[in-house]
């Protein structure tokens, strides 16, 4: 064999690509003699080492080619960040600016705002103890700076024998109560505080002398229970001075002085002395009491319901028996045919 | 195929050893950037890290070649622990240190080359090298042809005006022979 043949041999044996012809050929040569062997040995590790060269060049000339694509990337996307960075500078300083703006003016609104709300709320707060200072009971307090002074309010009967109500605040701090009839001021006859509560203003009065009054029953009824109608037409009758005084209005909200559920604001005019004026719609009934009024603010008066009323009547019906009138003799009447029948169930009360 | 399935580790061991050039750039993107950021982390350069990966790689190339070579550890974890090494190993020839920076052979492979076989390798292909300058033209640009380039001897017969692919292969083998010549001569 010559050296040429050797050669080819020994690159396909490393190639793996002898065939079965070619492999005898080499297995006969090789064992002829250990020369032979080591021939192709040497051959072998040259041709390994020849194709080996040739592998690894290429291979480094991929990973020359890789890296430069991986920089050749990596400046693209230098360029790319770049590029957006740039447009960022570009447009996004100018929407910054204007969300920065957006968001100053939001916040400062908000505050400004919100400033408002505290003032308000703090005048609210304010209004809220002028206006318990201002809510005067509807006393007309007079000789207030003598040793003897006495304080002047209404009462209206609650059955002919000798029931009166009025207003808690009226006689709280006093012990003796003088009713005087509309009709003939010179009597003046003693009463007695049976029941009251101050929370719910109703006091109830009872008169030394039953005989006081003309007839036995009045004509009006009191409808315990009778559903606030905003916007119902109803009047009043009061001594705010020493004659008897009407008064007309509306039902104007459900709930009284500070959400009080158990009186209802209405818009009759109303003046010291008007405590205890019964409040009637046009039916003749007592729907409520007069209790007060807010200070200074014209058309807000508050009137105790007459729930309430019923609460204190019958909390002192376990002991005394009480006799209510249940037959409106007034009901069909024209309003000023009512008045004439009222008013002489109207008293004005004095109280040292 | 998904391109997932494509990418696996498998494909991409093959295809390193198949010298692959789509996937061996896919490993480098993949790779390069963490191991150049621990060499610059590490008192290199980018290109440093720039042969370190390149040794690696080829490292890895080498042991592919052997068919008992068998990779235990993720294809990332091999070339970061190889980088590593080789770095550390160069730091320390640098700076003539010995002992205080850790050289830690965390993942040894089955049948991995040692040090000294690679060592063995780069001679030789020195050695092929040194010989191919020696040998001189035309038969130079006929063995690139052949082993490199992968062509037929009917195109290289072509692309050098030999008349036939017969030709052309006897004239391969003289140039075979002559390189043996000065390989051994060496």
């Amino acid at each position: 064999m010559n050296t040429r043949r050797l050669i080819e041999l020994s690159e396909k044996y490393v190639n793996n690509t002898l065939n079965e012809f070619e492999h005898n050929e080499l297995i006969e040569f090789i064992s002829k003699s250990e020369e032979n062997k080591k021939l192709f040995e040497e051959n072998l590790h040259f041709v390994k080492n020849l194709t080996n060269y040739y592998n690894i060049t290429l291979f480094e000339q991929n990973l020359k080619k890789a890296h430069e694509t991986f920089e050749k990337e990596k400046y693209i996307n230098r360029i790319r960040r770049t590029k957006v960075y740039e447009l960022f500078v570009k447009y996004g300083s100018v929407a910054a600016v204007s969300v920065i703006a957006v968001l100053i003016t939001m916040y400062l609104f908000g505050w400004k705002t919100y400033k408002d709300q505290i003032n308000a709320y703090h005048q609210l707060s304010n209004k809220i103890t002028i206006i318990s200072k201002n809510q005067k009971s509807l006393w007309n307090t007079i000789f207030s700076n003598e040793e003897i002074t006495y304080t002047r309010g209404t009462a209206f009967a609650i059955n002919g024998n000798g029931l009166l109500a009025t207003s808690y605040h009226l006689v709280k701090d006093y012990d003796s109560v003088l009713v005087i009839n509309a009709s003939d001021t010179t009597v003046k006859i003693h009463a007695k505080v049976i029941a009251g509560d101050e929370k719910l203003d109703i006091a109830i009065l009872k008169l030394s002398d039953s005989s006081f009054m003309n007839v036995n029953n009045v004509p009006y009824t009191i409808n315990f229970s009778y559903p606030i109608e905003l916007g119902a037409n109803i009047y009043s009758l009061g001594f705010s001075k020493s004659s008897i005084v009407y008064g007309e209005g509306t039902v104007s909200s459900y709930t009284g002085f500070n959400e009080d559920t158990n009186s209802m604001q209405v818009s009759i005019p109303t003046n010291p002395g008007n405590s205890g004026s019964p409040v009637f719609n046009f039916k003749g009934e007592v729907i409520g009491i007069i209790c007060g009024k807010i200070y200074g603010k014209e058309g807000i008066s508050y009137a105790v319901r007459t729930i309430a009323l019923k609460d204190i009547l019958d909390s002192i019906s376990k002991t005394t028996n009480i006799k209510i009138n249940s037959k409106n003799l007034i009901k069909n009447l024209p309003k000023n045919k009512q008045i004439q029948k009222i008013i002489p169930y109207i008293f004005r009360i004095e109280i040292y | 195929m998904k391109k997932d399935s494509y990418l696996e580790e498998d494909n991409l061991i093959n295809g390193i050893k198949e010298n692959e050039e789509m996937i061996i750039s896919y490993v480098y993107k993949k790779n390069f950037p963490v191991i150049a950021n621990f060499i610059r982390l590490n008192g290199g350069t980018n290109d440093d890290a720039k042969d370190i990966f390149q040794e690696a790689m080829i490292i890895l190339y080498n042991n592919l070649q052997n068919p008992e070579f068998k990779l235990v550890s993720k294809l990332n974890t091999y070339l970061y622990s190889v980088s590593r090494n080789l770095w550390l190993s160069q730091l320390r020839k640098k700076c003539n240190v010995t002992d205080s920076i850790e050289d830690v052979a965390d993942y040894i492979q089955d049948n991995e080359l040692t040090f000294e076989d690679i060592e063995v390798l780069n001679l030789n292909k020195k050695r092929i090298e040194l010989s191919l300058n020696l040998l001189g033209e035309p038969c130079k640009t006929i063995l690139s042809y052949f082993y490199f380039y992968k062509w037929s001897m009917q195109e290289i017969a072509e692309a050098m005006g030999y008349t036939n692919a017969e030709n052309a292969k006897n004239q391969k083998y003289k140039c075979l022979l002559r390189l043996k010549k000065i390989y051994k001569s060496l």
